[in-house]
C-alpha cells in the first residue's frame, strides 16, 4: 500500500555527488564537442571533396563536348600545345533550305518540325560575324572533289510563312504547319557568297574560335581552365580569359602534375604535334581544393584529384 | 512495504534528446553529402550511357541500311527507327532524305524511360552521303576513240531530269562531248551539240583512270556486283520492265532493265536500278531499261531503245536507226585503236546528275560525308 509522508525534510547533494556528475557531464560535453568538431571536419572536408571533383568533372566534361565535333582535316584546330587549345568549335548546325549564289544568301530549315528532323539547332542563334562552313558538293557526281566552304554572315533575318527568301513548303523540308511566326527560317547574307555547287539540302556549320588553357588568374592568383571566343570584327576581336572552372593544380612539366595536361595523338596512337594528324586528344584535369582537409583526423592535407579522358574525334575523315 | 514519493530532477533526459538530436544532425549531413555525392556519379553515369546509346543508334542506322531506302525515300521523306542499347539505354534514329544522295540522321539516346525525371539524353546528328562509285563524266559522252556524228543527232550537256522525274535536285552543266586531243571528231548532218562547252578536248578522256576507276571502287568491282550478266556477243530485243503480282520482277531473259518511264504513281520497277554487265560485244533493239551497264565489248544500240542512268562501254558505241537516247551519260572507254564512236540516224545523248546519281546511288551504302559530318546537337 503507497503512503504518503507529509513535508518530508529534503536533503540536498553531497559535494562528491556534484563533483562526480560535472566530471561526468564534462567528459559527456568533451565527447559531444569533439564528436561534433570531427564532424564538422568530416563535413568541410567531405563539401571540399565534393566540390573539388565538381570542378574537376566540370572541367573534364565541358571541353570533351566541344572537342569531339572538330575536324583535324578541315582546319579547326588553329593552335595547341600541353596545356592549351585554339579550336573552330560549333555552335550550331542547320541545312540549307534555300540558296542564292547571285544574292549571296542562304537560309535555314527551322528548328522545329514536326517530323522531328532536327535539321536545325544552336546553343545561341546565330549573329551578324559569326562564322559558317557549307558543304560544297562540287561538280563532280561523287564525293572526290566535296568541300566545305567558310564565310562570315554580314546579315540576319528572320523570315517567316512560306517565303521563297526563308523554307518554303516547296523545298519539301518542311510542312506548311512548321512555319509557324514563332518558328522562322534564319536568312543569311553571307561573305563570300555560296558556291553555285552549295545546292539545297547543304550542311551547314556555326562555329566560333575558342580557346581553352591553364591559366592563372591574376585576382587571387590561383589556377584554373580558362577560355574566351574570338569573333572577327567584333571589339575586342577575342574577349579576356574568364576561369570557367578550378582552382585546378598549377602548370608543371606534361607527365607530372599540371592541372591541365593535353596530349595528341594521331590514329596509329603516336603522340603528334601535327594538327592535321590529331585523331584522339588525352585529357588530365588535376584538382586541388581551396583549403586543406582531415578525414582521418590525422594531419590535414591539401585535396588533389584528377580526371583523365581520352576524345576521340568524330570528324576523321 | 512502504514507498516514499519524491520530485525526482535530473538532465539524463534532457541529455539523451540532445544526444540523439546531435547525432541525427551528423547522420543527415553524412547522408547528405554522400547522397549529393550519389547524384553527381548517377548523373554522369546516366550521361555517359545516353551519349554511348546515342553514338549506338548513328552507328547500326548505317550498318543496318536498306538499299530500298536509297529510292523508296524522296527530298523530305523521313524514317524512323530504335534501337536497344545495353545498360537499358535506346536510341530512336530519324533519317531525313535530302536533294540528292543526301540523309540526314539525328540519333536521339536515353538512359531510363523517356518520360521520367531522372533520365539523361544526348542527340548526335550525322550528315551521310551515299557512297556511290565516283565516276568521272566529262560530258554527256566521253570517248577517246574516234568519234562520228551523222544524221539526226542531239548531244546535250546541259543538265536535265528525264521526264516525268520527280526529286530530282538541279546539277551542273557539263560539256556536250568531251573527246581526247589525240582523236578526231568528224560532224555531218543535223547534228545539235549542246553543253558547257559544247564540245572539248581534254587529256582527262585519253586516261584509262576516268573510264574505269570510280575512287573506292572501279570497273572491276561493279562487274563483281552485276545484278544481271550476259555473255559475250548477246542480242537483246525488247527490252522491258516485267511487273507479276504488282512486284518488280528481277529477269535476265526476257530482261528486265528497270523502268526509265516514272509515272507520278511510281511503278513497281520505278526504283530497280540493276547493275547490267555484259561480256563482250551487245546489240540492243527496242525496249527501255535504267541503270548502270557495263559492256566489255562494243555496244550497238541498233534503234527505238531508251536507257536511263550511267553507260560505260570498253569498246566502241554505235548508235544507228531511229528513237535511240540514252539520259544520263555515255563514257566509251575505245581500248583498241579500231574500237569508233560512230553517232547515226536519230540518236540523243543527254547529260543527266539525277539520272546518274539514281543509278549509282541504287547500291551504295551511306557514309559520313568529309570532314564535318558529326555534329553535336543541342
Amino acid at each position: 500500500m503507497l503512503t504518503l509522508t507529509a513535508r518530508h525534510r529534503r536533503s540536498g547533494f553531497t559535494l562528491v555527488e556534484i563533483l562526480v556528475t560535472l566530471i561526468f557531464m564534462g567528459l559527456f560535453a568533451a565527447a559531444m564537442v569533439k564528436l561534433l568538431l570531427r564532424q564538422q571536419r568530416f563535413y568541410n572536408s567531405t563539401s571540399q571533396v565534393i566540390q573539388t571533383r565538381s570542378q574537376i568533372r566540370q572541367a573534364a566534361f565541358m571541353l570533351p563536348a566541344d572537342l569531339r565535333g572538330i575536324s583535324r582535316l578541315g582546319g579547326d584546330i588553329v593552335a595547341m600545345t600541353d596545356s592549351s587549345i585554339d579550336f573552330r568549335s560549333v555552335f550550331g548546325s542547320s541545312v540549307a533550305c534555300m540558296v542564292n549564289n547571285a544574292g549571296a544568301w542562304i537560309s535555314t530549315v527551322p528548328v522545329k518540325l514536326a517530323k522531328g528532323s532536327a535539321m536545325t539547332n544552336w546553343k545561341v542563334a546565330p549573329a551578324v560575324n559569326d562564322s559558317i562552313a557549307m558543304y560544297d558538293d562540287g561538280l563532280n557526281i561523287g564525293s572526290q572533289d566535296d568541300g566545305w566552304r567558310l564565310a562570315r554572315i554580314t546579315a540576319v533575318s528572320l523570315v517567316t510563312g512560306d517565303n521563297v527568301t526563308g523554307c518554303p513548303v516547296a523545298s519539301k523540308l518542311v510542312q506548311l504547319a512548321d512555319l509557324t511566326v514563332s518558328n522562322p527560317s534564319y536568312h543569311l547574307t553571307i561573305s563570300p557568297a555560296p558556291t553555285t555547287t552549295t545546292v539545297q539540302g547543304s550542311s551547314i556549320r556555326f562555329f566560333r574560335r575558342v580557346h581553352y588553357s591553364l591559366w592563372k588568374w591574376p585576382t587571387d592568383g590561383k589556377w584554373y581552365l580558362a577560355y574566351y571566343d574570338c569573333v572577327p570584327n567584333r571589339v575586342p576581336v577575342c574577349n579576356t580569359a574568364q576561369p570557367i572552372a578550378g582552382p585546378l593544380r598549377p602548370y608543371a612539366a606534361p607527365g607530372t602534375t599540371s592541372g591541365l595536361e593535353l596530349t595528341y595523338y594521331d590514329s596509329t596512337g603516336a603522340v603528334t604535334a601535327t594538327k592535321t594528324l590529331v585523331a584522339r586528344i588525352s585529357l588530365v584535369v588535376r584538382g586541388q581544393g581551396e583549403t586543406t582537409i582531415n578525414l582521418t583526423g590525422a594531419a590535414a592535407l591539401p585535396l588533389r584529384d584528377s580526371m583523365r579522358i581520352e576524345i576521340g574525334l568524330r570528324n576523321r575523315n | 512495504m512502504k514507498r516514499i514519493l519524491r520530485s525526482e530532477r535530473g538532465v539524463a533526459l534532457l541529455a539523451a534528446l540532445g544526444a540523439i538530436v546531435l547525432i541525427g544532425v551528423i547522420i543527415a549531413g553524412v547522408l547528405f553529402s554522400v547522397t549529393q555525392d550519389y547524384r553527381i556519379s548517377d548523373n554522369s553515369m546516366r550521361q555517359s550511357r545516353a551519349t554511348a546509346s546515342a553514338e549506338l543508334g548513328l552507328n547500326r542506322i548505317t550498318v543496318d541500311w536498306s538499299l530500298a531506302d536509297n529510292q523508296r525515300l524522296k527530298a523530305g521523306d523521313t524514317l524512323k527507327k530504335s534501337f536497344a542499347a545495353s545498360g537499358g539505354g535506346t536510341a530512336t534514329v530519324i533519317v531525313t532524305r535530302l536533294a540528292g544522295p543526301y540523309f540526314w540522321a539525328v540519333s536521339e539516346g536515353y538512359s531510363g524511360s523517356p518520360k521520367s525525371s531522372t533520365a539523361a539524353r544526348r542527340r548526335y546528328g550525322l550528315m551521310l552521303r551515299l557512297d556511290m562509285p565516283q565516276m568521272n563524266f566529262l560530258g554527256a559522252i566521253t570517248t577517246q576513240g574516234a568519234t562520228t556524228i551523222n544524221g539526226n543527232v542531239t548531244v546535250n550537256g546541259n543538265d536535265a531530269a528525264p521526264a516525268g522525274w520527280t526529286s530530282c535536285a538541279p546539277g551542273q552543266n557539263v560539256p556536250g562531248a568531251a573527246i581526247s586531243p589525240t582523236t578526231t571528231a568528224t560532224v555531218n548532218g543535223s547534228v545539235t551539240l549542246n553543253g558547257n562547252p559544247p564540245m572539248i578536248t581534254t587529256p582527262a578522256a585519253s586516261d584509262t583512270n576516268t573510264y574505269f576507276n570510280y575512287g573506292s571502287s572501279n570497273y572491276q568491282s561493279l562487274a563483281a556486283a552485276a545484278n544481271l550478266t550476259y555473255p559475250g556477243g548477246t542480242l537483246l530485243n525488247g527490252v522491258q520492265p516485267i511487273i507479276a503480282g504488282g512486284t518488280c520482277v528481277a529477269s535476265l531473259n526476257p530482261a528486265n532493265w528497270g523502268e526509265p518511264n516514272h509515272s507520278i504513281v511510281p511503278g513497281a520497277c520505278d526504283s530497280y536500278f540493276p547493275i547490267i554487265h555484259v561480256l563482250g560485244n551487245l546489240t540492243v533493239t527496242t525496249g527501255r531499261g535504267q541503270g548502270i551497264l557495263l559492256v566489255d565489248g562494243d555496244f550497238t544500240v541498233a534503234g527505238n531503245f531508251a536507257f536511263d542512268g550511267a553507260v560505260i562501254v570498253r569498246g566502241g558505241l554505235k548508235m544507228t536507226g531511229t528513237g535511240n537516247k540514252i539520259v544520263g551519260a555515255v563514257m566509251a572507254a575505245s581500248v583498241s585503236v579500231d574500237d569508233n564512236v560512230a553517232l547515226t540516224g536519230n540518236t540523243s545523248i543527254l547529260y543527266s546528275s539525277c539520272a546518274l546519281i539514281s543509278a549509282l546511288s541504287a547500291n551504295a551504302y551511306p557514309k559520313a560525308i568529309r570532314q564535318r559530318g558529326w555534329v553535336d546537337v543541342f
